[in-house]
Order: structure tokens, then C-alpha cells, then sequence
């Protein structure tokens, strides 16, 4: 939980910081990327910090390339 | 302009020449001898003819749109939503390097010198001088590769030198004894980790000084890497032996545990382990500058800082969630993640030499 806090406190300071910044330059276009990549990351630390079974990308892009890899791990795994 | 930096060729080649080792050199060995047995070494030489078609597409495709990235010519190849998509993989891409370079560099850490440190802590320690980088751009990044370059190569003489005694020639024998198929079976992990990997260059070459030289550079760089590669493999399986390379995760550091100078010159294996930290470093940065500069470029930001902070949490959060051990990992490189890679590094950029050929596009 205290990660969870951290990370909360840490992402509000970022976006009080730079996020003030970008509004007071009249930069909109880049407070929105700003503000939504932040966002993006604040929720994947904090499903990592709870402990959520998120599926890892490495998990992920292993499944999806399944159909792929079978007869390589086979030609790489066998005998000469 | 988003980064106004430029960069020499010499500097461009350091940061090809470091890139190209980065996280490899330390983990690569035991993969390739596990695949190639005694023969690792010569798969790494079969790279080179790799790397030099690699380096031929991309230098083509960067000669075909001078001072555009790839981000740039990509949309106006493709057209403005599946450029943007293509952008978007990139983007994605870059990040989940740099989350796994950071991750194997905890590993690193964590396993082997400072076994009571919690990982997050070193990431976020690594991550902070990165960001920093990043933040102050390409030309620092490059300089600070051009000032750690000659460490890496007096630390690396040295140790061979000091292991000299220690190589049997004995472990590499027989040479070939199946044919040229095993070391060939070597070379397919090593075409994502780190020969597509280096795809991220067609960002960085737009602000490279003296363009029409930018191919002898790069593949002179990738090729010298390529040869330290081959030279750590050969050492590796000649210290250790093949059961021990193939074993160890960072083969390169329990190989350099074996530096034994009179009995009262030992333990120097942290200076080995500096050199990675140090090609770590450089590759990192890249990495993640090119995340940066690749989201400023498709959404056409005035900079590519915007994003730095934001980014760099998010590369902390997918270093923890990127895999759940070591196993997985060798699991993932030795498996999925060259044919993921090659995705980004050959056949989006052939795709994109082949459309914008089609089409009559030149920059």
C-alpha cells in the first residue's frame, strides 16, 4: 500500500509540476500527451504496486507468436 | 525542430559500437553456447553477414529521406493513419526495450553484487542519470559514449589479459564437429537480441553529421562489436567451459571471478561488471530518447521533454512486470523475441523501402 501511495504522490507532483507548466505556455496539444501517457503510467505502476495478475508482455507476445515458435524451438532444440 | 543536436560519425559509431553490446555481451554468451555448444563463438561470426544486410536496408531507407526519421517518412509512405499506427508499434517498442534493458541490468545487480538491494531501487537509481540524459539530449548522450568508450576498451584488454592464463584452447575443440548447422541454429537468437534492436538508429541518424558516410560507420561499429562479441563467447567457453557458460546467466562476470594474479590480485569482477553498466547506460538512453523523440515526432510536439517523466514511470512500472525470472526471460530470447523483433527491425523498414519504392517517394 505504501508503494501504491508513493506512486500517487510522486505521479500529482509530476503533473502539478510540468503539468501547471505546459497550461501556463498555452501548449494544449502537449498537456494531452502529457497527461494521458502520465495516466497510462500511474495506472500500470499502481496495478504493479497492488499486485494485480496482469498477464506480462513477454507472457503476452510468447502466446501470441505460439504458431510461430513451435517448429523453431523444435529445429533449435534438436539434434543435429 | 524537435532536437536540435547533431552528432559526429565517430560519435555515431561509439553509440552503434555500445548499443550493439549493451545487455548482449553479458547475456548472450550462455544463450548462444546453450544453442552452439562449443561453437557459440562461430555463430557470432555468421552474424556479421547479418548485420551487414541489415545495415545496407537501413541505410538505404535513410538515404532515400534524408533528415527524416523514420516516424516521419513512415507517414508519408504509408499515409497519415497507418503511418501514425506504425509510429504508435514503434513507440511501444522502444519502451518495452528500455524496460527490458533496465530489468536485465537489475537482474544483474540484484544476482550478482548487491544480492540484499530491493530491484525497484536499482532501477530507479539506474533510471534517474537516464532520464537526465535523455533530458539534455542526443549530443550528450553521444559524448558521454565517446567518454566512457576507452574505459570500456581498457577494462576489457585487461581482463583478457589478466585471463590469459586461464584459457584452455582445449574447450573450443572439436571445432565443427556437426557441420556448420549448430552455429547456424546460434545465430537465430542473436537476430532480435541485439541485431534488430539496432533499427532504433534510423531515429538517430537524421541528426548525424556527414550523412554520406553513415553506412561505413555503422556497419564498421556493428561489425567491431560483433568481433568483441565473438572474442567474449571464445573466452567464455574457453575459461568456463560449455556446461558452466551454458549455465550461467552472466557468464562474462563468473568468467572474470576467475582473474587470480598472484594470489592477492582477485574479486576484479566488478570492474567487468562496470563495463555493462557503462554499454548499459548508453543503450538505455538511446532507448528511451527515442521513445521520447518518436512520440514528439508523430504527434508533432514542439519537444520531445513533454513525455520524459511520464515515460520514465512507465519503463519503471514494465521493468518489475516485464518478466517473473531470469528462465523466462532466456525462454523469451532464445523464442518469441527475435521473430518479435525482426518485425520491427526487417520487415517494417523492407516493408517501407518496398512501399515508398512503389509509390516513387524520395525525400
Amino acid at each position: 500500500m505504501r508503494a501504491v501511495v508513493a506512486i500517487i504522490v510522486v505521479g500529482s507532483a509530476f503533473f502539478l509540476w510540468q503539468g501547471r507548466m505546459l497550461i501556463r505556455q498555452k501548449r494544449k496539444k502537449e498537456w494531452i500527451v502529457f497527461t494521458v501517457s502520465l495516466l497510462i503510467a500511474m495506472a500500470l505502476y499502481i496495478s504493479v504496486g497492488l499486485h494485480l495478475s496482469i498477464p506480462s508482455p513477454t507472457e503476452m507476445i510468447g502466446n501470441w507468436l505460439e504458431p510461430f515458435i513451435k517448429p523453431i524451438v523444435k529445429w533449435t532444440e534438436g539434434g543435429y | 525542430m524537435i532536437e536540435n543536436g547533431k552528432i559526429s560519425l565517430l560519435q555515431f559509431g561509439i553509440a552503434v559500437y555500445m548499443f550493439a553490446l549493451g545487455s548482449t555481451a553479458l547475456l548472450a554468451p550462455s544463450i548462444i553456447v546453450s544453442i552452439a555448444k562449443q561453437d557459440g563463438w562461430i555463430s557470432v561470426i555468421f552474424c556479421m553477414l547479418v548485420i551487414v544486410a541489415f545495415v545496407s536496408l537501413w541505410s538505404r531507407l535513410s538515404k532515400r529521406y534524408p533528415g527524416q526519421s523514420m516516424i516521419q517518412y513512415g507517414e508519408r509512405i504509408l499515409g497519415t493513419w497507418p503511418g501514425k499506427l506504425v509510429g504508435l508499434i514503434y513507440i511501444w517498442y522502444f519502451l518495452y526495450l528500455s524496460s527490458l534493458v533496465l530489468r536485465n541490468l537489475g537482474d544483474f545487480i540484484t544476482t550478482s553484487v548487491l544480492s540484499q538491494t530491493p530491484i525497484q531501487f536499482v532501477h530507479i537509481m539506474f533510471m534517474i542519470p537516464v532520464l537526465y540524459g535523455a533530458y539534455l539530449g542526443l549530443e550528450v548522450i553521444a559524448r558521454t559514449g565517446e567518454v566512457l568508450f576507452p574505459w570500456i576498451l581498457v577494462i576489457f584488454s585487461v581482463t583478457i589479459l589478466l585471463l590469459l592464463k586461464n584459457i584452455d584452447p582445449g574447450q573450443v575443440l572439436p571445432i565443427l564437429p556437426d557441420g556448420l548447422l549448430m552455429p547456424l541454429k546460434g545465430v537465430y537468437p542473436l537476430l532480435g537480441f541485439p541485431i534488430s534492436e539496432l533499427v532504433v538508429f534510423l531515429l538517430v541518424i537524421p541528426f548525424v553529421k556527414g550523412q554520406n558516410k553513415i553506412k561505413k560507420y555503422f556497419n564498421l561499429y556493428f561489425l567491431l562489436a560483433a568481433a568483441t562479441g565473438a572474442c567474449i563467447v571464445f573466452i567464455s567457453i574457453s575459461v568456463l567451459g560449455v556446461d558452466v557458460t551454458a549455465r550461467s546467466t552472466f557468464s562474462v562476470f563468473d568468467m572474470a571471478k576467475e582473474i587470480n594474479v598472484g594470489n592477492f590480485f582477485e574479486r576484479v569482477e566488478v570492474l567487468v561488471g562496470g563495463i555493462w553498466m557503462m554499454t548499459i547506460f548508453v543503450k538505455l538512453s538511446i532507448c528511451f530518447y527515442a521513445a521520447n523523440l518518436a512520440t514528439a515526432q508523430l504527434f508533432n510536439l514542439r519537444s520531445y521533454r513533454v513525455t520524459l517523466l511520464p515515460f520514465g514511470m512507465f519503463v519503471l512500472a514494465l521493468s518489475i512486470l516485464g518478466y517473473k525470472n531470469t528462465a523466462e526471460s532466456a525462454w523469451f530470447i532464445t523464442t518469441a523475441y527475435p521473430i518479435y523483433s525482426l518485425f520491427h527491425g526487417l520487415v517494417i523498414p523492407a516493408l517501407l523501402l518496398m512501399i515508398g519504392k512503389l509509390r516513387r517517394l524520395k525525400g
